[in-house]
């Protein structure tokens, strides 16, 4: 018995491949490194394997010219060969005279993106590649929303563009992967070389190097076919008889938005709804998306205004009794706020407006207990939100407002403005405000909060007029190679935009703006440059492995978790939300009541039952020692109320963002040779004449040939063996 | 690649074995049955080479070459096997088999005289399922886009010179054939020594001549990755032929009655005789069932008279 078992599980560990390690070099494709289907209420967008965009033929576009190849196919270069192409593409030859090529060519397959070896600076002019279109959401326009407005009338993002409706708005025929890892791309262009590079006499002949790639998709059509495909009960057949559940087809983007509040919110009774205390959002948004969703660092369009804020925040974390004492004296507020999915249709500001709404905000109401007052619409005076900071031409900052809402109340605006204005030239920088023209916000949360209640005010400090100076805005080129000139200067930009903050905010709570309260620390200000700007992964130098403290995981064998990334995905699939919430415990966390606390399990005992407060065990990313940092600090996943299904009412509400992902099921990419398939009719001629021969010469032949008499009686007898 | 090819590839390596098949085994249950279980022996020869394999690849650096000994020597083992199976089970099978009031079973052969039609039977099992389990993975592939030698191309810088290219289906269809073929014929073979045991020397000849041309066949296929396709294609058709000419004297022909034989094929196939045989019976039929309006169905046909009765290989 044992000896069976043992030959049982010796044949059970032999594991055969078949000849696919023979046929098929492969390369590990990641999660997010491809691009799929997304949706918004009316349309599809992205990418779909079908049977005709899953094999090809590798080529190299490597410059501009080579897109004149497209037009004929590679005709000149492979006449045998007439099916399709993998194209290996740079990033920065994504541009406006090209993406029309590659969306309309016949005979592309698929496109593999990597980023090239030339250096990209901020200062470059010529060239547009924002993926983004040239109104950033222009369908949640509050002017647009409001009929104040056309569709897309003010065309903020139009220099740097590369298509008017975006990268990411287009459906498209061939299918797309980046490829970050140089091993991977290097196997790419060594089999190109290998055997599709013409010879010296310009010809090619089989084998050709092939690739092949698989990405498809669950869902199909547009938000709202998706949403109710994925409902329970239009799913009945497909439900799994033990759990109950039906696979997931798609699912609405959300993730961590991360809310901190400096000066405590008071507690109130459950069904006390008086109006306590007035608020002044500071806000910056946390995501960016490129031509494949989550291949977005997001430099510019996200973090240079995160550090800013953050730097703010560290400032008023250190002087935190003056501003208490102020807030108290005042009953105004300040708060930070980074939300999450602004780039798409603010999914974050729109469902903290919806909730705030709802008096849900920052947290639901619970009948068993004392809670924070909710925060609501009519207590958010102004919306002071950051953007594009570091990319100014010249020193030059902008700030915008809402002319109608500004003209209802000039003055308290008026001195807010002027404390920026004061802020940013104590730094050398100029601010221009706001005249005629200038008198609409651009695209920014506000717009889901001016939506919602009549009243906010908009404070928008920018280093753009009427368009954007970048170009690269929600881009995977949004990545720099910083000279250090530029670094300084952005560093400058950085620190004097924060100082407008704190000006600004002191301002609205009453706090005389001294040395002290508007100061910025300039050194941590260029840490945070190097860590999440400078350095290739969130983790890569000290001052963020000492935050880190060994308590990072790469949880998913995703783009999001191994590369820095600011997309905000459907899942939580990337580590920047976590990365910014430690963050934010560090710049507005405070350990001086828990000193006595020694250890992780005691600091999370103390978080329970609290409303306000989060005790956090994190390590100081100076020393790298833990402590228990006690702080009002909420990280929150935002839904949009409109593909929020504990929202039906608010089902597919335009006013809110309604995009969804497919869920997707990714394969490899598999590079092969290809083989002459003329071949092929030859070899059903020879199977024809194959099976011609065998007919005639076993008919040759009858039972007789083989039945022989030797004589032997007992073969006669029936017994021939 | 494609289906295309794939298909293609199966029908042409298959071809012979399904005209043999055809023939002379699916009309008959038990010889249909004695060719799956020829399958099952073989199956079971290629487990036990595989644990051989591995259990010798822990102990020696480079196993190829006595694995491939080993290989070898357990698939004749096992047609032995097979033999001494068959002869334990003769007597039941001939009492299924025997026409008349006792067969429990009519409509089958009987097994008179029948041990090289159980050779062939059994053998053609072994063949059929060693050439499925060469190609079955390679024609897969082909299916697929792509085809084999590129992991080693990129590992190497250059591509082997050596390769098949294009024409690899057609070398595994090739293989294919010449494996089938060669598995009846040893089986031809290693039965006639297995039956002629006690006639020594002599009776180890053929089963000598299996071993040896099996090795030698295996060898040459080891001469395929150095490129010599045509010559190893070549030879191992030669050898084929000389086994299938020694199974014809096995079976109580000569070679020149062989040669005869492979020569009246091809003449017969070069003026059509089979096509104008059909024809002429056809018109025969047509003019009895004009002379004869009213006559019954009967059975038409004498057997003695046909071609191919005689015990001699004609092709």
């Amino acid at each position: 018995m044992k000896l069976w078992i043992v030959l049982i599980l010796i044949i059970g560990g032999v594991q055969c491949d078949g000849f696919s390690d023979q046929v098929f070099k492969t390369l590990n494709i990641g999660e997010g490194n491809a691009c799929y289907r997304t949706f918004n209420k009316t349309h599809e967008f992205g990418c779909q394997a079908t049977k005709d965009n899953e094999n090809g033929l590798i080529v190299r576009i490597d410059k501009h010219e080579d897109f004149k190849n497209l037009d004929s196919c590679w005709r000149s270069f492979y006449p045998s060969y007439s099916r399709k192409f993998w194209a290996l593409v740079p990033v920065d030859l994504i541009r406006r005279d090209s993406i029309s090529k590659l969306k309309s060519s016949e005979c592309l397959a698929g496109i593999v993106l990597y980023n090239s070896n030339q250096t990209m600076h901020p200062d470059e002019k010529t060239t547009a590649a924002s993926h983004d279109g040239d109104c950033p959401n222009a369908a949640s326009d509050y002017y647009f929303q409001n009929n104040t407005e056309a569709y897309c009338e003010r065309k903020f993002n139009s220099r740097g563009s590369i298509t008017p409706d975006g990268l990411m708005r287009i459906d498209w025929r061939v299918q797309m992967i980046f490829i970050n890892n140089s091993t991977d791309l290097d196997v790419i262009k060594r089999c190109h070389s290998m055997f599709n590079t013409p010879r010296e006499d310009g010809s090619t002949g089989y084998p050709y190097c092939g690739m092949s790639f698989r990405m498809t998709n669950m869902a199909a059509g547009n938000s709202e076919i998706c949403y109710r495909r994925g409902k329970n009960d239009a799913k009945l057949f497909q439900m799994n008889i033990d759990s109950g559940d039906a696979p997931q087809l798609c699912g609405a983007m959300h993730s961590d938005n991360i809310f901190a509040f400096p000066t405590p919110i008071p507690t109130t009774p459950f069904n006390d709804t008086h109006h306590s205390s007035k608020y002044m959002m500071v806000t910056s948004r946390m995501d960016s998306f490129g031509m494949i969703p989550e291949v977005s660092v997001g430099e510019v369009s996200v973090l240079t205004s995160i550090i800013s804020v953050l730097a703010a925040a560290r400032s008023m974390g250190d002087n935190i009794e003056k501003w208490k004492k102020a807030s108290n004296v005042s009953n105004r507020n300040v708060f930070f706020s980074f939300f999450n999915g602004e780039s798409l249709d603010y999914i974050g500001s729109g469902t903290a407006a919806y909730q705030m709404g709802k008096s849900m905000f920052p947290q639901s109401l619970r009948e068993d207990r004392a809670h924070i007052h909710p925060v609501l619409l009519e207590e958010l005076e102004y919306v002071l939100e950051v953007q594009q900071v570091g990319v100014a031409e010249g020193r030059k900052y902008y700030v915008h407002i809402d002319g109608d809402r500004y003209d209802q109340d000039r003055t308290p605006t008026d001195k807010i403005m002027d404390k920026i204005e004061r802020g940013l030239r104590s730094h050398g920088f100029d601010l221009e405000k706001p005249s005629g023209s200038q008198r609409k916000v651009p695209p920014s949360s506000w717009h889901s909060f001016a939506k919602a209640d009549s009243k906010v005010q908009a404070v928008l400090i920018a280093p753009f007029k009427e368009e954007y100076d970048y170009k690269r805005i929600n881009s995977i080129l949004d990545k720099n190679q910083w000279t250090s000139d530029e670094k300084e200067k952005a560093v400058q930009e950085i620190e004097a935009v924060a100082t407008s903050i704190l000006a600004a905010s002191a301002e609205y709570v009453g706090l005389e703006t001294d040395d002290v309260v508007a100061k910025v620390d300039k050194k941590l200000v260029s840490t945070l440059f190097e860590c999440l700007i400078t350095s290739n992964f969130w983790f890569d130098c000290d001052f963020m492995q000492k935050l880190d403290g060994g308590r990072y995981h790469k949880l998913f064998d995703s783009y999001g978790f191994n590369e820095k990334s600011t997309y905000i995905s459907m899942e939580t699939h990337t580590a920047f939300p976590t990365v910014l919430h430690w963050l934010t415990i560090f710049a507005l966390g405070s350990d001086k009541e828990t000193l006595n606390v020694k250890s992780e399990k005691s600091c999370s005992h103390l978080g329970q039952f609290q409303a306000m407060y989060t005790y956090t065990w994190q390590p100081s990313p100076y020393t790298g020692n833990f402590s228990c940092l006690k702080s009002a600090i909420v990280k929150k996943v935002m839904v949009s109320p409109a593909v929020d299904p504990s929202t039906p009412e608010e089902e597919m509400n335009t006013r809110y963002s309604t995009w969804m992902e497919s869920v997707y099921i990714i394969e490899n990419v598999n590079l092969y040779l290809m083989e002459d398939s003329s071949f092929e009719y030859t070899m059903l001629i020879i199977s024809v004449i194959s099976a011609l021969l065998s007919m005639y010469a076993v008919s040759r032949c009858s039972e007789a040939t083989f039945i022989v008499d030797e004589g032997e009686p007992a073969a006669e007898g029936g017994e021939p063996l | 690649m494609g289906i295309v090819l794939t298909v293609s590839c199966y029908i042409a390596s298959f071809s012979p074995s399904i005209a043999l098949f055809y023939s002379f085994i699916a009309h008959d249950p038990v010889r249909i049955i004695l060719f799956f279980l020829g399958s099952f022996f073989w199956l079971v020869s290629l487990l036990i080479s595989s644990l051989a394999w591995l259990g010798l690849s822990t102990v020696l650096p480079n196993t190829f070459l006595v694995s491939l000994g080993v290989c070898i020597v357990v698939q004749e083992l096992s047609r032995v096997a097979y033999f001494m199976l068959l002869k334990k089970a003769q007597k039941g099978l001939n009492k299924i088999t025997r026409h008349g009031q006792i067969s429990v079973a009519p409509g089958v052969s009987d097994l008179h005289n029948a041990r090289h039609m159980l050779a062939l039977v059994c053998g053609l099992g072994m063949g059929v399922i060693s050439a499925l389990f060469y190609t079955m993975n390679a024609f897969a592939t082909f299916a697929g886009p792509g085809t084999i030698g590129l992991p080693m191309a990129l590992e190497t810088g250059h591509i082997d010179s050596n390769r098949a290219g294009k024409y690899l289906p057609l070398c595994y269809v090739l293989s294919a054939i010449l494996l089938t073929l060669f598995h009846v014929a040893w089986t031809i073979m290693v039965w006639d020594t297995c039956h002629k045991i006690g006639r020594f020397p002599t009776a180890f000849v053929p089963g000598a001549a299996a071993v040896v041309s099996h090795l030698f066949v295996a060898f040459l296929s080891s001469l395929n990755s150095r490129g010599f396709y045509i010559l190893v294609f070549s030879v191992q058709f030669l050898v084929l032929l000389i086994c299938i000419a020694y199974c014809n004297v096995i079976m109580g022909g000569t070679i020149q009655s062989f040669v005869t034989a492979i020569g009246q094929s091809f003449v017969d196939a070069f003026t059509l005789k089979q096509i104008r045989n059909f024809v002429e019976e056809r018109k025969m039929r047509t003019q009895q069932r004009q002379a004869v309006p009213d006559e019954p169905m009967t059975e038409r046909g004498g057997a003695s008279d046909e071609p191919g009765t005689s015990n001699t290989v004609d092709a």
